[in-house]
């Protein structure tokens, strides 16, 4: 460890972020369960029972076993199969690998457009900002969920294109935030100071600008993540997500939901359960950082 | 105030031409009416011929106008899948989802704001943290999943909610409507549930964030020293500061709602236009999904419109903000 | 005269997870009749902890302990929030810094100045008190009372708006009001013209007031004795001309010496500046907690906190340089 990393860590230890984080059961615990789910995605291929979507695997004599605890359950399947035979345990393990991987990369997209067009328009202002705020405006008076629909009945299935969608329906949150921010900065001494020295603005925008809403962006974007795996989850629930080939939560969920009349609960329960107890943890966290962090953010 | 009344009012019709423009190019892209309407064993020329009778061989602007002008009569086309006028498709779904938004706001707006002013008055209070950690599960469910399983516990297992549709109707001023009849309620309460769950969970935060911050300002310290009692200077004086915003986030609600009675719909097999408008993604049935597109964004910008007029009359700041 | 508020050994503590603060660390002062007496001392020295204590408008983690709070015959310690509340905007009543923020921006002024009246004047009917306000906003210089009742707050500009304030303050004609920096966000301008018009009005009601500020020229002008207050301790007091001219502790010299055109400072002169920084709250000097920043300080005042003592009349200092020990060092 170098000196200044030991003193970076003294700083943490004393800050109160570090004290509240430390005596916040419910930070502590969600940070534990999305180490668990992100293990549990990497390391998913290794311990599942079976590849559930290699066609090879599955044996139809095996279709519609209730999970274990139930009359006629394999211990082999502990979450049941589905119609295929299919381990209903692999399917949600592979299946979070796909929810997550879209909900992770979603956001960086997001963040990303956000952050350059909220620097721009709050940095150089003028037309730019007009235009893009006005843009972000138009878009906050409609749905997410519509506006994502819309997108995707043009685009179609696809994880690229779940991946454009959610780009284009989250930019807004980040962009307004980092405007905001921007605008509050640009006003402060130090970056008039740093204008007068000659700095060149793409310096000012990285030492001044970027540092100073990073906490903010954390904020949002572990919320958005959050929005993210459901917002994906709804669109392949209803058919307009990810292809049959990859397989996320929701769409399990959308395969499940045809024999749940029969009652064969667990095709589609455990996926949905699934999801839940991902977006719970990353919303528990994402309060905690909220109200640690920066409370008006909504 | 007039000014700015007329300045949204402008602002709306912009956005909605853009609207329009957006949802003529969607549905442009997104299939070519002529191979629905030719048998599939049609030539080229047939074909050919058939675009020019619709007029799809001209200028895309050209399009645009002829496709504007018939929206601004009314006319969005005929449904492929109903055969009759997409208009009066949407029209006679309509009361169906509205009756369901209506008793999802009820739900939100009883439920959820007194508990999230509760929460914000009193945060140290063990129900009050409940309540929050409540709300995030709340907003962690996907609605679709909700439905499924409350369709399962009430209506497949416990058999005390029918499975599906709307139930009898009644007529209330002159509007077909379930909530006319004992049955209509019987069948409305899980799908309303079901869309009210999330919503009532975020008003809740919202309202809860809003009231925190109210009760750190200084008038409300000024009150106490007052000698006004802190329930009332909760009730009294934070609680109208609070409620201002809660109307915006109120507006913008509805306009999710409308959007998320597509999938609560579906699952419950609600007849109402947002299960249309689904199915007619999957018919590729173009003129009710574009009818349905222009009718919700005219409605949330509407909705829009109408929140920022009632801002202007609610908060004091706003609506005299000139004469000072 | 009768002494209208007794204060023995208040201490406000915040219990924080840093460690304890210690907001007000047992201080003793006394108001009389209609006395108008100022509390100074920088940001952060106490001072408004002082005001809010003593009507026990602390919120967690802060806490108020004291030997004695006895206003007009009345043990403060001991009444109930419901019984503080009758007390609160009734016999005491304050004046904020902020006149802003400390009125509410969805009511009308009206509404506001109403609310005290039907909590402590409860035998007036609505006609009285409709012209009880009137009556009010005419007294603080407020032109078209009748017009401007119907007034939100926005529609006031600052110094406008602090006379409402005070016309609130004033409406259940109190014995005590507390104003805690009542002029600092206002403009110098109107400064002079709101400090007037209180120290006319408390003369005419024969109100007592408690001036919190950290500016020695409003205390001069306006207070009959001060208060000097820093950490949490009163360090000095006593009448404000007596004071003023012949400051006793190092700390009151020193902010005398640091006012602009102020006694032995002529123009071709530096402005004196008392050196350092209030130090931090959480990790307070053991002995004086003035000896860090002190010029005259002396080996005793590292180690003792310094007892108060009484110099002269009504002069008391709480300093080595005038107790025994201080004494016996400089021999």
């Amino acid at each position: 460890m170098t000196k200044s990393g030991q003193k970076n860590r003294g700083r943490l230890r004393s800050s109160q972020f570090y004290y509240n984080y430390t005596h916040s059961p419910s930070a502590i615990i969600s940070t534990i369960l999305i180490i668990l789910i992100a293990f549990l995605a990497l390391v998913g291929p290794y311990i599942t029972p079976q590849n559930p979507f290699d066609l090879s695997s599955l044996d139809l004599s095996n279709a519609y076993l209730p999970p274990i605890g139930s009359e006629g359950a394999d211990p082999q399947f502990i979450l049941g199969t589905d119609q295929q035979g299919r381990d209903i345990f692999s399917a949600v393990v592979y299946g979070s690998r796909t929810s997550l991987y879209i909900g992770v990369v979603g956001v960086v997209l997001c963040s990303a457009l956000g952050i350059f067009l909220g620097v721009l328009a709050g940095y150089y202002g003028g037309k730019a900002d007009s235009i893009i705020m006005r843009i972000a405006d138009i878009q906050l008076s409609f749905p997410s969920i519509l506006i994502a629909m819309f997108l995707m009945s043009i685009l179609g299935r696809g994880v690229g294109n779940v991946l454009i969608a959610l780009m284009l329906v989250g930019w807004v949150k980040f962009a307004r935030t980092v405007r905001g921010e921007t605008l509050k900065i640009r006003k402060m001494e130090y970056v008039d100071a740093a204008r007068v020295i000659g700095l060149p603005n793409w310096r000012i925008i990285v030492q001044y600008i970027l540092p100073n809403v990073m906490t903010s962006i954390i904020v949002l974007a572990t919320m958005q993540v959050g929005t993210f795996i459901l917002l994906e989850a709804t669109l392949s629930f209803l058919g307009m997500g990810v292809p049959v080939t990859e397989p996320s939560l929701g769409m399990l969920c959308s395969d499940g939901y045809k024999v749940l009349s029969s009652g064969r609960w667990w095709v589609s329960i455990f996926p949905g359960l699934y999801i839940v107890f991902i977006v719970f943890a990353i919303n528990m966290l994402g309060d905690f950082l909220r109200d640690e962090l920066n409370p008006k953010l909504k | 105030m007039v000014k700015t009344i007329l300045q949204r009012f402008f602002q709306m019709i912009i956005v909605m031409i853009v609207v329009t423009i957006l949802v003529f190019l969607m549905s442009y892209k997104i299939s070519n009416p002529v191979y629905l309407l030719l048998p599939e064993t049609a030539t080229d020329e047939q074909v050919a011929e058939a675009m020019k009778e619709l007029g799809l061989d001209r200028p895309l602007y050209i399009q645009y106008g002829i496709f504007l002008k018939n929206v601004l009569h009314g006319d969005f086309g005929n449904s492929y899948f109903y055969h009759q006028s997409a208009l009066s498709v949407i029209l006679e779904k309509m009361p169906a989802t509205m009756e369901l938004v209506l008793v999802t706001m009820i739900l939100t707006i009883l439920i959820g704001i007194p508990l999230g002013v509760f929460a914000g008055a009193y945060p140290k209070r063990l129900t009050s943290k409940a309540t929050m950690t409540l709300s995030i599960f709340g907003v962690s469910l996907p609605s679709f999943w909700v439905g499924m399983i409350l369709i399962y516990v009430f209506s497949l297992g416990l058999r005390v909610t029918p499975v599906s549709g709307r139930g009898a109707v009644g007529t209330i001023l002159g509007i077909e409507t379930s909530l006319a009849t004992l049955d209509g309620w019987h069948h409305i309460i899980l799908p309303s549930i079901t869309l009210a769950l999330g919503n009532i969970a975020s008003i809740i935060r919202l309202t809860r964030a809003g009231t925190q911050e109210q009760m750190r300002q200084d008038y409300v310290k000024f009150a106490r020293a007052k000698g006004v009692a802190t329930r009332k200077v909760l009730f009294g004086h934070a609680l109208k500061n609070t409620l201002i915003p809660v109307i915006t986030i109120l507006g913008l609600q509805l306009g999710d709602l409308i959007a998320f009675t597509t999938i609560t719909e579906t699952i419950f097999a609600w007849p109402g236009m947002g299960k249309m408008a689904l199915d007619a993604i999957s018919q590729n049935d173009r003129p009710i999904i574009s009818a349905y597109l222009l009718m919700v964004s005219g409605m949330f910008i509407l909705i829009n419109f109408i929140v920022d007029v009632l801002y202007t009359v609610i908060d004091p700041r706003v609506s005299l903000g000139g004469e000072e | 005269m009768a002494n209208i508020l007794e204060v023995e050994n208040l201490a406000t503590y915040f219990h924080t997870f840093k460690g304890v603060v210690k907001a007000v660390d047992h201080i003793s002062f006394s108001m009389e009749e209609g006395e108008v007496l100022g509390v100074v001392g920088e940001s952060g020295c106490g001072k408004s902890v002082t005001g809010f204590s003593l009507i026990k408008l602390i919120d967690p983690p802060g806490k108020i302990q004291a030997d004695k709070i006895e206003f007009d015959g009345q043990d403060l310690l001991g009444k109930s929030e419901k019984e503080m509340n009758k007390i609160r905007g009734g016999d005491i009543t304050m004046i904020f810094q902020d006149p802003m923020t400390s009125l509410n921006p969805v009511y009308t002024i009206e509404h506001q100045m109403d609310e005290m009246l039907r909590l402590h004047q409860p035998q007036l009917s609505r006609a009285q008190r409709h012209s009880r306000c009137v009556e009010l906003l005419r007294e603080v210089g407020i032109p078209n009372a009748e017009e401007r009742l119907k007034c939100y707050p926005h529609q006031f500009s600052g110094g406008m708006r602090q006379r409402v304030v005070i016309a609130i303050a004033l409406a259940s004609a109190p014995k005590l009001i507390i104003a805690d920096e009542p002029t600092t966000a206002l403009d110098v301008t109107i400064q002079a013209q709101v400090l007037q018009l209180m120290k006319r009005l408390v003369n005419e009601k024969g109100c007592a007031l408690m001036l919190i500020t950290h500016d020695l020229a409003v205390v001069s002008e306006i207070t009959d004795r001060v208060n000097v207050m820093y950490c949490g301790h009163i360090v000095e007091s006593g009448p404000t001309r007596s004071l003023i001219d012949r400051p006793l502790h190092p700390y009151t010299q020193g902010l005398l010496a640091s006012i602009p055109g102020n006694g032995e400072t002529r123009d071709d002169e530096r402005l004196e500046v008392i050196p350092g920084m209030v130090p931090n709250m959480f990790d307070l000097p053991k002995g004086c907690k003035f000896a860090p920043r002190c010029a005259k300080c002396m080996g005793v005042c590292m180690e003792v906190e310094p007892e108060t003592v009484t110099v002269s009349e009504g002069r008391r200092v709480a300093c080595h340089l005038y107790s025994g020990a201080g004494k016996e060092e400089e021999q």
